[in-house]
């Protein structure tokens, strides 16, 4: 029998002394393991702190899985700590941080969150920005600019300075928003013109750039607060719309412009559409079907509906101006995004309205067996004045054609109002508020129609009259805050208020709002961010109801970090 | 028994060697994005087909190869070049003034709308901003005639605002044209110039509105005439993808400002042969040039930043003996700023096993890029010099390929012949004494020995997949000060 020589038997040593080595490496290494560091930056218009705001005690933070809505980590820190570290935060695609300012009860008494944000393992991610605001209240539009310790707030008005209303804003599906053109109206125009629809007196002042009517377009960031210029339309519009196509690009159709007419300045309608495409962001705007003429009419204050059982965009109604004359549209086209261009019925059939409307609303039902495809016209202005007939939009025989039939009758006749289908009770519900009725005069009650039923019913009144609100649903509570538009003395109002949901029977609670906007508006816009906030821009406003070129946020309050109900029965083929 | 003994020695090398790889690459589990650079041929030693075709081999191989990623190179993402879409633009010019002749008016409009939209699409590439302005003109004025009032307005409108001072005669133009023109120039007369603010990173970058350069940035530049323009933005040093975009200036003295960051951007696909940016010519003509040291490795840096590469590798062919080819394969990591010179493989003279060497060559590049082997990074030339690494390339089993003494070959320069011969023994690792009768020189034993290294091998890595790739952390912590 051979023996082991003393050098072979260090080899073999050796060689288990590595295997094991290898094997209490695989096991250890993730022991030595490091955390990776994240800061988050606070800020409210004062600085870039958070204020010693009365009664507040600690400082909450909490890290959302914004996908799923759940709370990954969450601590509490001493305000008089001066700061804190949130550990043991997993990564995820889309994270938000929550920052909320408490009182001894536990009330929020500021808050902020981020907008989302990838952070992976290795990724190198810019320390977010929240901003921090007093739940259900307005405060002015404020970014935090330069760096270190010369973080300051800055005040954001839009980037090309023009006063806009009448313009149209749309968030993208990266979460930024794009803003597009408006008109620069006044009561003391030096050289107005009178549009139909708006209140006696109110005039675009074509004495401006572009007579008064504006091509430009910015993109604002919520991330860094601060708009960006983008490239100009083709053409100046206002009154047109906007509406977010699935591929993600912007499908801006029609709107009002001046043109140099024989005698001077004069108003026409824009039978064209023009598309934006985020993803080239400086590349130029590209028009729909060529040279110009991409509509089959020239439109203004028409609805523009996304459908999307096939994605295409249903333009509804509205007016045509042509050589001074006004006309109520009675007439649809659709935008096939497949082929980039407006198409009517197979053999260009006109797709026929029940009654020719303008100022009216159109939402997609969300229920039911025409859920994504079929669309209810509410209201509007017909030749005989504000409607209450509304008319339903289906998609028949093999799917290539549209025809519109009567729908149920609203409990009033409505023109200028706000509509939005409701994303509680399973996407039945249709929720309208606000406009002028049959006699000229601001509507009161707010109403519903379950579309499972079809029958309106009234869901209580506003506290103020108004005429073309907004209106928003928050997604977690599945409240709605209505904001904006033209009170009862002509001026536009300042309060707005919240229509809280009630999951249990589905109904609406008017509760007002905490406080105020920051200026009263009417023909503004305002948008839901994913950080919570609501952006509100331009409008009309102050005695002359002069455009304005300001900005300002709403905190929407929507529910704690992580709150959600469930869905509460009924069926819906699609969220948001 | 000699040999048999060197054999399984060699056998446990490469079981180690993967062994190796399987604990330490860094990027295990992960997939790496390597930059290639055409091959090339060492100051045109080897023949025009011989370079292309390795080329070709190479990337089939590496772009099947798991956990790594080949970035397109320059000039092959299927899009058309800036180059030619500028052709392009001009060809739709020329076509729309041809239409215009045979007034068919809507026709020469598309042509020209196609032509400013081109040239918008490729703004840094333009160059002559004067065609772009005359389109825009023509434009207007086959939009005027073919009757869309409005798209020429439009037009025309762009027209003014590039070119402030222009002076249409009414003989030349219709009246309607050069009135729409002369309200433009009054217009922006009134609104006054506004303040144009470009800063970029890096500073000093040449700052272009509508074809001319106006400064550096950092610019105030406070008479910007008002309106629609073309700001581009060149990098220093004539490098870099530049930054374009259409801009708006207000006028009235407002401030426009913009950033351009020319470190970042996404680099404009280029044509392929010799052009293209500034650091992916000189890194291809270093190449061929054999100009391969460290003070390459700014230029290849760039190139991996820009293709957002982990690493970049190239491979410069070389004349052999009895007419076969030789490979020099080098392998840029970016982490770690260096060159590493790899084992050179060689290539028969008619390329009949091309598959069979160039998939050799594949798998060290790859495995190079997987795990940077810093013992092999360059300091200096090493055309210039003898080879200080050993070249070590089982072709197919059996027998060991080490260097011989360099030998200058008739091109100049100096070769490292690649032929098998007898293995030296005495250097490396311990080697246990020449001893037919001892239980460690038979070949079981080193069998038995690697079964076991291998099996260790594949348990370590088995535990390390299952940490769920531990050289990561899961999560993190966020600070907030207040």
């Amino acid at each position: 029998m051979r023996t082991m020589g003393r050098r072979a038997e260090r080899w073999v040593r050796a060689g288990w002394a590595a295997l094991l080595a290898t094997g209490l490496l695989a096991g250890c290494t993730e022991a030595r393991v490091d955390e990776e560091q994240l800061s988050a930056l606070v800020f409210t218009p004062e600085g870039a702190q958070i204020p010693a705001v009365s009664g507040l005690e600690t400082v909450r933070l909490t890290a959302m899985d914004y996908s799923r809505r759940e709370v990954l980590a969450q601590a509490e820190f001493p305000y008089g700590s001066g700061g804190g570290t949130l550990g043991g935060v997993t990564f995820a695609e889309r994270l938000q941080l929550v920052v909320e300012g408490l009182d001894a009860l536990g009330n929020p008494l500021l808050q902020g969150r981020s907008m989302p944000f990838r952070y992976l393992a290795g990724d190198r991610v810019d320390a977010p920005r929240i901003f921090l605001s007093t739940p259900d209240t307005f405060s002015e539009a404020t970014a935090l600019t330069g760096e270190g310790d010369a973080l300051q707030p800055q005040e954001v008005r839009f980037q090309v300075a023009s006063p806009r209303a009448g313009h149209a804003a749309v968030r993208l599906k990266n979460g930024l928003v794009l803003v597009v053109g408006g008109a620069q109206l006044t009561t003391e125009a030096a050289e107005g013109l009178a549009l139909p629809g708006l209140p006696e007196g109110l005039e675009v002042d074509s004495a401006e750039d572009d007579g008064g009517v504006l091509d430009t377009a910015e993109l604002y960031d919520p991330a860094t607060g601060l708009f960006f210029p983008m490239p100009s339309m083709r053409f100046p519009r206002a009154f047109h719309t906007a509406t977010l196509l699935d591929d993600g690009r912007v499908l801006v159709a029609g709107g009002v412009t001046v043109l140099d007419g024989d005698d001077g300045p004069e108003l026409a309608t824009l039978a064209s559409a023009e598309i934006f495409d985020p993803s080239q962001p400086s590349a130029p705007w590209t028009l729909v079907a060529g040279s110009g003429e991409g509509l089959s009419d020239g439109r203004a204050w028409h609805t523009a509906t996304l459908r999307r059982s096939d994605g295409s965009v249903v333009l509804i109604g509205g007016r045509q101006i042509d050589d001074g004359a006004v006309e109520v549209l009675g007439t649809a086209e659709i935008f096939n995004p497949q082929r980039d261009r407006f198409e009517l019925n197979p053999g260009d059939e006109p797709i026929e309205m029940e009654t020719p409307r303008a100022g009216h609303t159109a939402e997609l039902v969300l229920s039911g067996r025409g859920a994504g495809k079929t669309i209810l016209v509410l209201g509007g202005e017909g030749e005989g004045g504000p409607l209450r007939s509304t008319e339903v939009l289906t998609v028949v025989g093999d799917g290539a054609r549209s025809a519109f039939s009567e729908g149920p009758a609203m409990r009033s006749a409505r023109v200028g109002h706000a509509s939005r289908t409701a994303s509680g009770n399973g996407g039945r519900q249709i929720v309208v508020v606000g406009g002028r009725g049959a006699d000229g005069a601001l509507v009161e009650e707010i109403e519903a129609v379950d579309v499972t039923v079809g029958e309106f019913t009234s869901q209580g009144r506003l506290s103020e009259l108004r005429d073309a609100p907004s209106l928003i649903e928050l997604p977690q509570t599945q409240d709605m805050v209505v904001l904006g538009g033209l009170g009862e003395d002509g001026r536009p109002v300042r309060a707005a208020e919240r229509l809280a949901f009630n999951p249990v029977d589905g109904s609406y609670t008017r509760v007002p709002v905490d406080g105020p906007m920051v200026r009263a508006r009417h023909l503004h816009t305002a948008t839901l961010m994913d950080n919570g906030l609501v952006l509100v821009t331009g409008g009309v406003s102050g005695a002359s109801l002069t455009s304005q070129d300001d900005v300002e946020f709403f905190n929407a309050d929507d529910g704690e970090p992580g709150f959600s109900y469930e869905a509460s029965g009924g069926e819906s083929g699609f969220s948001e | 028994m000699c040999e048999r003994g060197a054999w399984g020695r060699g056998v446990v090398g490469v079981v180690a060697c993967v062994a190796a790889l399987v604990a330490s690459s860094p990027a295990w589990g992960q997939e790496a994005t390597l930059y290639t650079l055409p091959t090339a041929s060492y100051k045109g030693e080897v023949s025009s087909v011989v370079a292309p075709k390795i080329d070709s081999v190479l990337k089939e191989r590496l772009s099947g190869r798991p956990k790594l990623k080949l970035a397109p190179r320059y000039g092959e993402e299927g899009t058309k070049t800036g180059n030619a879409a500028i052709q392009e633009a001009k060809d739709a010019y020329n076509s729309g003034i041809g239409l215009l002749v045979t007034e068919d008016f809507e026709g020469a409009a598309k042509k020209f709308q196609r032509a400013v939209q081109l040239f918008e699409q490729n703004l840094a590439g333009v160059d002559s901003f004067e065609l772009l302005a005359d389109a825009q003109l023509r434009m207007g004025l086959a939009f005027l005639k073919a009757g869309f009032d409005l798209d020429a307005k439009t037009a025309l409108k762009a027209y003014a605002n590039m070119v402030p001072d222009a002076k249409l005669s009414r003989e030349d133009y219709p009246e309607e044209l050069v009135e729409q023109v002369e309200k433009e120039h009054r217009r922006m007369e009134k609104r006054g110039p506004g303040v144009l603010k470009v800063d970029s990173t890096p500073a000093g970058a040449t700052v272009e509105l509508d074809g001319k350069a106006v400064g550096v940035t950092p610019l105030e530049l406070k008479t910007a005439p008002s309106g629609s323009h073309y700001l581009v933005v060149r990098p220093p040093g004539g490098g870099g993808v530049p930054f374009a975009q259409k801009i708006t200036v207000q006028g009235k003295g407002e401030v426009d400002a913009f950033a351009a960051n020319l470190t970042t951007g996404t680099p404009q696909v280029d044509a392929g042969g010799e052009e293209g940016p500034v650091f992916l010519v000189e890194a291809k003509r270093r190449a061929q040039a054999g100009e391969v040291d460290p003070s390459m490795a700014p230029y290849l840096k760039e190139l991996a930043e820009q293709t957002r590469s982990s690493a970049v590798a190239f491979v410069v062919m070389r004349k052999g003996k009895g007419g076969r080819f030789v490979a020099w394969p080098f392998v840029y990591e970016a982490s770690s700023d260096r060159i590493a010179l790899l084992d050179r493989v060689e290539f028969d003279a008619s390329l009949t096993t091309v598959q069979v060497d160039g998939y050799k060559l594949s798998e060290a590049l790859a495995s190079a890029v997987l795990a940077f082997p810093a013992e092999r990074a360059i300091t200096g030339n090493p055309f210039d010099e003898a080879p200080a690494v050993a070249v070590v390339t089982p072709p197919t089993g059996g027998g060991v390929l080490t260097p011989v003494e360099p030998v200058e070959p008739a091109g100049g320069g100096v070769v490292t012949p690649l032929v098998p011969i007898e293995p030296v023994v005495g250097e490396g690792p311990p080697v246990p004494e020449a001893d037919e009768d001892k239980w460690y020189t038979s070949w079981w034993m080193w069998t038995g020995v690697s079964v076991l290294v291998v099996g260790g091998a594949l348990a370590g890595g088995a535990l390390l997949l299952d940490s769920e790739a531990p050289e990561q952390p899961k999560g993190f912590s966020t600070t907030v000060r207040w």
